[in-house]
């Protein structure tokens, strides 16, 4: 990781070692006019076999399986994977309830979303994959569109770490879906750092819609392990962060019926993705970065085989 | 309700931080937080029971701390209650036991009221436990406490009751009632308890004493088996002067009442000096009373006893009284003179000496006694009947206060003016506070001017003769009149000032003359009208003597008994010839001393010592008689209270007012409380806790 990118990973002593040895797959295959580290949908140069074809005149000889012709006395033609590389974009959720930290975290949502996508974006385009970064709440800033060559990293990091949260904003997350899709256009992959409590029934369409196209959708459910299960004992003012009316109540006192409510409500969101066959993955804040990451690359080498 | 410690109440202090705290608890803390969408969906289901639930833990905890704090102010309930009211904590009982004089009526042939009450409080002591206390209180007047305050050692106990024998005096039930709450108040146990063993014939606990007992009050009553009294007493006996002082001879009038509803005949007896005097019969009406009068002449002067007796019935300690009276033959006037010159015109009393002593037809002689206020201060006062205060300039404390003293016992007192502080001792009983002293130029005196011509002392004087109207007086005191004292001007200077003044004290009389006695201020003395002037105070004044015959009060009233400066000793005999001796060092720097021992009725006689007077010498004036009190003769009263006590029922056993200690219920309820508040609290809780961890 270069030493502009640690801008952002710094404050996580310890993860750029820990990340450094991951690499990020793409369950799908990909499209792209350059050669990078995942599967492509058209054949080309790669030391991946893929199948045999017959030989025809024209195709270039070098290919020519010379042990299949000496088993079967026939020309074939040896088909390789070509691999492609990949066009990720990263959208970071900057809506007012992002802001949260909670009393178990030592960041909020927002400042984790932050550096997991960071060191997520670091760790495609040292694979050679295009990467860029939009922050979205009601309104959509184009951090950085996808780019690969080495210079881009620090720009982006920069960029990332200068993303304010948009205070008392709610998620929008239709128009950034749709700006999305547009921007990828290819299949590509696509990422997204969000609490997610803004889903609503139109992103799920998008979303399904972007999946049917090929993109490969990945989800990082950042939440802060207060939200999970209430912590507070006195009487508390609940104040919305994104211009919800405030509630006044307990907490000890609904605690139980919460934390159902939270899981029923999670579990809604993981149905949601898996319907759509997005992978969700659940990013506490209270966990460790490189928890976090390790789980989707395991998850995502699982998926590859 | 009423509280055993009730300063504990001061704990209630608690509920303000404990309000302070709970609704700091629930003041809001502002957090801003990302999923009020979930907290809006489960508040939506659960608001209104929050809110409830919040009021409630309010409520229990309020409770908590009333509950807690309210036991250890150990509360009792007031329960009216037939039996009384009794849990299982250890008892502090106070017996008191009536032996006023009427328990000695018979209940049935074989029992006074008092043995009975008696067997009944040994019976009672018997039930005690172990762990009980009690102590027993005589209810008789005054109130007396047999036992060492509260005991657990009943044995003793019950055996001084053994020992008692009736008393002779009024019931004080309020009193002793009093006294058992205070001994009471001291005791830690849990239940207390006040038991009054009487006959009921006593006069109504006042609905105050009731009030202020803190304790289970009871009576059990010793009604006799028969109600209908036919007591008859000799209720009254009035001794006067049948001559108006002229002779020795006296009228007795004894009163009988008969409280009984048919007629009695009696034969009613008098009885003098130990001897009898007289017999006569007299019949008595139902619940009416007859007077039987008898008259008598002494043949000797000085203090007589004597007792007026009828036949005996269900109650004979009120068939006879007893009576004393003091035979004179003069009216002794003692002269304490301010301004001494023996033999000489300039004596302070020589005009009024000579004016008293002047013989008057037809009149008891005045004998007199001059005195300097040195020696009339070691002098007994009782064994004379007026006393002229004659220009003293300086007045000692004692003697000052003795002379109050001597007043208000019903003397006559007679105070001519003199320059000095004579005054201070005397406030008490002067009809006016004396402010200074006013002179006339010489060439222009003033003069008399009206007089009370109806009062006693110049409704016999013949105006023109007297020659009073043309007295001049040079000086005389200035008086400020107070208006919370009743006094009357007799007679007045011509401009208006007062120049005899008249004031009743209780029983006594005390004339002011604001000039001097002797010519000093005045030509009074030298005046046709001032020998029967003088004289006619000096009357005026002993005829409060029928108020001082020798004092007859009711057996256990404390008697006053005037003590003299350097007086060695002070003995009273009482009827059973026991003495009570009071030395020396008893009587020091004291004018008055209480006799509390008058227990039976009959004479009681007073000797002292004085240094000088040859050993111990009788003060006929000082002796008294005790006769049962007239509130005991009537058996039929009944003693009314809440809860009805009637005689009419058969050995009562009424709680008029019982006392049911409940900081054991109240500690119960504390804790149910405290575990309804954990179970509140913690029911929301515990399922939150389990499931964060």
């Amino acid at each position: 990781m270069s030493e502009d990118a640690r801008t952002i990973l710094d404050v996580e002593p310890g993860t750029y070692d820990a990340v450094s040895h991951l690499k990020i797959q793409v369950n799908k295959a990909v499209e792209g006019f350059q050669g990078g580290a995942h599967r492509s949908l058209h054949m080309g140069p790669s030391v991946e076999f893929s199948e045999h074809n017959r030989y025809s005149p024209g195709d270039d000889i070098r290919n020519i399986d010379w042990k299949a012709l000496a088993r079967t006395d026939r020309y074939f033609i040896k088909a390789h994977e070509r691999e492609a590389q990949l066009s990720c974009l990263l959208l970071l959720d900057c809506s007012g309830s992002m802001s949260y930290r909670g009393s178990r975290s030592r960041f909020s949502k927002f400042d984790f979303a932050k550096i997991l996508l960071g060191a997520f974006s670091h760790l495609l385009m040292k694979q050679g994959d295009a990467v860029g970064v939009i922050g979205f709440a009601e309104t959509q800033n184009v951090l950085s569109p996808p780019k690969s060559h080495p210079g881009h990293l620090p720009v982006l990091m920069e960029r990332l770490a200068a993303e304010p949260v948009q205070e008392q904003c709610r998620t929008g997350f239709s128009g950034v879906l749709k700006s999305a899709q547009a921007r990828l256009g290819h299949r590509g992959m696509l990422v997204l750092a969000s609490d997610m409590w803004q889903l609503d029934a139109e992103a799920e369409v998008i979303l399904k819609g972007l999946v049917k196209k090929g993109h490969d959708v990945s989800v990082f459910h950042v939440v802060s392990p207060d939200e999970l299960d209430l912590p507070f004992d006195r009487m508390v003012e609940f104040v919305g962060l994104e211009r919800e009316p405030s509630v006044r109540l307990e907490p000890a006192l609904i605690r139980h019926n919460y934390m159902n409510a939270m899981a029923a409500e999670r579990e809604r969101l993981f149905a949601v993705a898996r319907s759509a066959r997005i992978d969700m993955l659940s990013a506490v804040t209270s966990r460790e970065l490189f928890e976090v990451l390790a789980e989707f690359a395991t998850r995502r080498l699982k998926g590859r085989k | 309700m009423s509280f055993a410690s009730p300063w504990m109440l001061l704990g209630l202090l608690s509920l303000g931080p404990l309000i302070w705290l709970h609704v700091k608890r629930y003041q809001r803390q502002k957090v801003a937080f990302p999923t009020l969408f979930i907290l809006q969906r489960v508040m939506q289901k659960q608001q209104k029971q929050f809110q409830v639930k919040h009021w409630v833990v309010l409520a229990v905890r309020i409770l908590i701390v009333l509950m807690f704090v309210s036991a250890l102010a150990r509360p009792s309930l007031t329960v009216w209650r037939p039996g009384g009211v009794r849990s299982g904590l250890p008892l502090a009982q106070v017996i008191l036991l009536d032996n006023s004089a009427s328990m000695q009526q018979r209940v049935d042939d074989a029992q006074t009221a008092f043995e009975r009450a008696k067997q009944m409080a040994v019976a009672e002591i018997g039930r005690l436990r172990p762990q009980d206390s009690v102590a027993i209180i005589l209810v008789g007047k005054p109130p007396r406490l047999i036992t060492d305050g509260l005991t657990t050692d009943k044995e003793p106990a019950a055996l001084k009751i053994d020992t008692l024998l009736a008393g002779y005096a009024a019931d004080a039930i309020d009193d002793s009632i009093v006294r058992a709450q205070q001994l009471l108040d001291k005791s830690s146990a849990a239940q207390k308890e006040i038991l009054l063993i009487t006959d009921l014939s006593a006069q109504p606990v006042l609905p105050e004493t009731v009030k202020n007992v803190q304790s289970t009050l009871r009576i059990l009553g010793v009604a006799p088996k028969t109600r209908v009294s036919s007591n008859v007493a000799v209720s009254r006996i009035d001794v006067r002067p049948s001559g108006e002082n002229k002779a020795r001879e006296v009228a007795i009038r004894a009163t009988i009442t008969n409280f009984g509803d048919t007629e009695k005949k009696l034969d009613v007896s008098l009885s003098l000096d130990n001897k009898p005097a007289a017999k006569g019969t007299l019949t008595v009406k139902p619940r009416q009373t007859a007077v039987k009068e008898f008259q008598h002449r002494f043949d000797d002067k000085g203090v007589h006893f004597g007792w007026v007796q009828i036949d005996d019935d269900e109650f004979t300690p009120d068939n006879i009284r007893y009576l004393a009276t003091n035979v004179r033959r003069a009216i002794h006037v003692l002269v304490i003179n301010g301004d001494s010159r023996p033999g000489s015109y300039l004596d302070e009393v020589f005009y009024l000496q000579k004016a008293l002593e002047t013989p008057m037809g037809g009149e008891v002689p005045i004998h007199t006694l001059v005195l300097e206020p040195e020696i009339a201060k070691v002098t007994p006062l009782e064994g004379y009947d007026v006393i002229f205060l004659a220009g003293v300039k300086r007045l000692s404390t004692g003697l000052g206060e003795r002379l109050v003293a001597y007043v208000e016992d019903g003397g006559g007192l007679f105070i001519s003016a003199a320059e000095g502080d004579s005054w201070t001792p005397l406030q008490p009983i002067l009809p006016a506070q004396i402010t200074g002293v006013r002179r006339s130029d010489k060439k222009t005196p003033y003069h008399m001017g009206a007089v009370a011509l109806t009062h006693p002392i110049f409704q016999t004087l013949d105006e023109d003769s007297t020659g009073l109207e043309k007295t001049e007086v040079a000086g005389h005191l200035l008086l400020e009149p107070n208006p919370t004292v009743e006094r009357k001007v007799l007679a007045q200077l011509d401009d208006g000032i007062p120049l005899l003044l008249e004031r009743k004290v209780s029983e006594g009389t005390v004339l002011l003359l604001t000039t001097t006695i002797d010519r000093d201020w005045t030509d009074l003395p030298i005046r046709p009208g001032y020998l029967p002037l003088v004289q006619r105070a000096t009357r005026y004044l002993s005829r409060s003597l029928a108020h001082r015959e020798p004092r007859a009060i009711d057996v256990g009233t404390p008697v006053p008994l005037a003590v003299v400066e350097g007086m060695q000793k002070l003995i009273v005999s009482s009827p059973q010839k026991k003495r009570t001796v009071y030395a020396a060092h008893r009587l020091t720097n004291r004018t008055r001393i209480w006799f509390n021992g008058t227990t039976v009725p009959g004479s009681y006689r007073i000797w002292s010592e004085m240094p000088g007077f040859g050993g111990l010498s009788e003060l006929p004036s000082s002796a008294f008689v005790a006769n049962v009190a007239k509130t005991e003769s009537d058996l039929s009263k009944k003693m009314k209270q809440s809860g009805e006590v009637s005689r009419d029922d058969k050995d009562m056993y009424t709680a008029l007012k019982g006392k049911l200690p409940i900081w054991s219920h109240l500690l119960l309820a504390g804790m149910l409380l405290l575990l309804l508040e954990a179970a509140l609290v913690g029911a929301g809780l515990r399922k939150s806790h389990l499931k964060r961890r």
